[in-house]
């Protein structure tokens, strides 16, 4: 049987910095293999092959081969349940596939059209463009067009209601899932700890330095933040 | 224990936890909200759910309103046959699957077949009676889109890109289907709900792309799903259009 793992990550990208933090969690050897994301080689032929949406986090296990990081988190807390990460009743289960979607959909790919509208970012070859699957390629499209200054405010108010309503339930309980630290948390902490602070909400910012807390500080040293192209923004309600 | 579920017609996110719950054998009280009158933005309703979206279901006091973790709830939290695979690897998959429907294939079709069906309708409304709907609209990613559809302004390109989504959501379950009879494996599960809620009028709607000919695998797994009775059920739940469609469905496939 293959026993290799490795973690295909991009230093200072958010998603793979959750992966990573996981795999601590669970106490799993692993490899890191670095894809440098501002030459492109998450767009190698090579790395499409195996992971066609040429996005990072990607985990090869033992086998198995997985991409979005929520899912990725998932499958290790299913496959390793100790420690126990994935809620400890229904309701808490069902809050963390919330929380799952709600910065799949809402937050990572907010953040990302607001942090490519301020600081920019480096341009794919047109080639490499044209091997990714049409959602992907629609959203880089966009990007290098410029996002329009409507699709950056609706981003802009996209983000703050989901920060709102994390902050409004954080508020209220001590984790994002309730009574427990969960993949919820890991999910979350390393896009939370990216935003400016003027975005983060009182209870929103005492959670993040109880996370800051569980968290192996050496973990992430000397990631600087990457701007990379998030997943797509809803198109049609 | 009751469990209380608001849905529009058994199709799309409102299927989803109708299809679920006939085939995890709970009973339910159905609540029926009459999206073509958008009764999902009144105030009966946004008492229930303040986003104004359908489904809901609310089961001892927690109210749930999204509607593929709904379905992993309701697997979850109650006994009756197993609806998610036990390995985590084909789980993974499932959830994989849920995700391009839920994204991707998902809203094109309802761009698609909202501009086609529903636009045409506002075309006398009068402007101030669009604005008194739109004024409802909780969210305000859905309101532009209400107003895209009221004013039949969904620019056409974003049309066709939908139109490349739903073709290309489509591709790849041939081969997954050659490989597994079901789309997450061996047995049936949400990701084949999820995508039944979708797709479950293909033989019908898309004759030429999908047939026993030129897709055979995944006519198979049509009939399959479409002959389950909990999914006949399920689609039995409305009140005209898409249940005389699914029921033409099988039909078509023979499973009627």
């Amino acid at each position: 049987m293959n026993s290799r793992r490795i973690l295909y990550h991009a230093p200072g990208c958010a998603l793979s910095q959750a992966v990573q933090l996981m795999l601590i969690e669970k106490r799993l050897d692993y490899e890191l293999h670095k894809v440098d994301v501002t030459r492109f080689e998450q767009l190698d032929p090579a790395f499409l092959a195996l992971y066609p949406s040429g996005q990072v986090p990607a985990l090869e296990f033992e086998g198995a081969v997985l991409t979005e990081a929520f899912f990725i988190l998932c499958w290790l807390d299913e496959r390793f349940p100790d420690p126990p990460l994935g809620g400890a009743d229904p309701a808490a289960r069902y809050r963390v596939q919330v929380i799952g979607q709600l910065v799949e959909r809402a937050i990572a790919p907010n953040l990302a059209v607001l942090e490519w509208s301020a600081q920019g970012g480096a341009v794919p070859p047109a080639d490499a463009l044209a091997r990714l699957p049409r959602e992907r390629r629609a959203v880089w499209v966009r990007a290098i067009e410029g996002f329009p200054p409507e699709e950056a405010a609706a981003a802009e108010v996209g983000l703050a209601r989901a920060l709102d309503d994390c902050d409004s339930w954080l508020a209220r309980h001590d984790w994002l899932a309730g009574d427990d630290y969960s993949i919820a948390d890991i999910l979350m902490f390393p896009l939370a700890g990216r935003l400016d602070e003027a975005r983060c909400g009182t209870a929103l910012r005492q959670w993040l330095a109880r996370v800051a807390a569980r968290v192996p500080a050496s973990a992430l040293a000397g990631q600087v933040p990457v701007v990379t192209m998030g997943p797509e923004r809803g198109r049609w309600g | 224990m009751a469990v209380e579920v608001h849905t529009w017609e058994p199709n799309a996110n409102s299927g989803k936890p109708l299809l679920c719950l006939h085939e995890k054998q709970v009973p339910f009280t159905h609540h029926y909200i009459d999206m073509g009158t958008r009764e999902h933005h009144e105030p009966a309703y946004l008492a229930i759910n303040p986003g104004g979206t359908v489904p809901a279901l609310v089961h001892d006091g927690l109210v749930l309103t999204e509607s593929t973790p709904m379905m992993e709830y309701i697997d979850d939290a109650f006994a009756g046959p197993p609806l998610r695979p036990a390995d985590p690897t084909l789980r993974w998959r499932m959830r994989w699957i849920m995700r391009v429907m839920d994204n991707s294939v998902c809203p094109a079709l309802a761009m698609i077949a909202s501009n086609r069906l529903a636009a045409p309708r506002f075309v006398d409304t009068p402007e101030a009676e669009k604005q008194a709907a739109l004024a409802k609209i909780p969210d305000p990613e859905r309101r532009r889109t209400w107003e895209l559809l009221m004013h039949d302004a969904t620019p056409p390109d974003e049309i066709a890109e939908s139109e490349g989504r739903v073709t290309d959501g489509l591709a790849p379950l041939e081969s997954m289907l050659a490989e597994h009879p079901y789309l997450a494996g061996p047995e049936f599960s949400l990701a084949d709900i999820c995508a039944m809620a979708t797709f479950y009028h293909l033989p019908i709607s898309r004759p030429d792309d999908i047939n026993g000919t030129t897709t055979p695998h995944l006519w198979e797994w049509l009939a399959r799903c479409h002959a389950r009775p909990g999914l006949r059920a399920g689609f039995a739940m409305g009140r005209g259009f898409f249940t005389a469609r699914a029921q033409h469905a099988r039909e078509v496939l023979g499973v009627a």
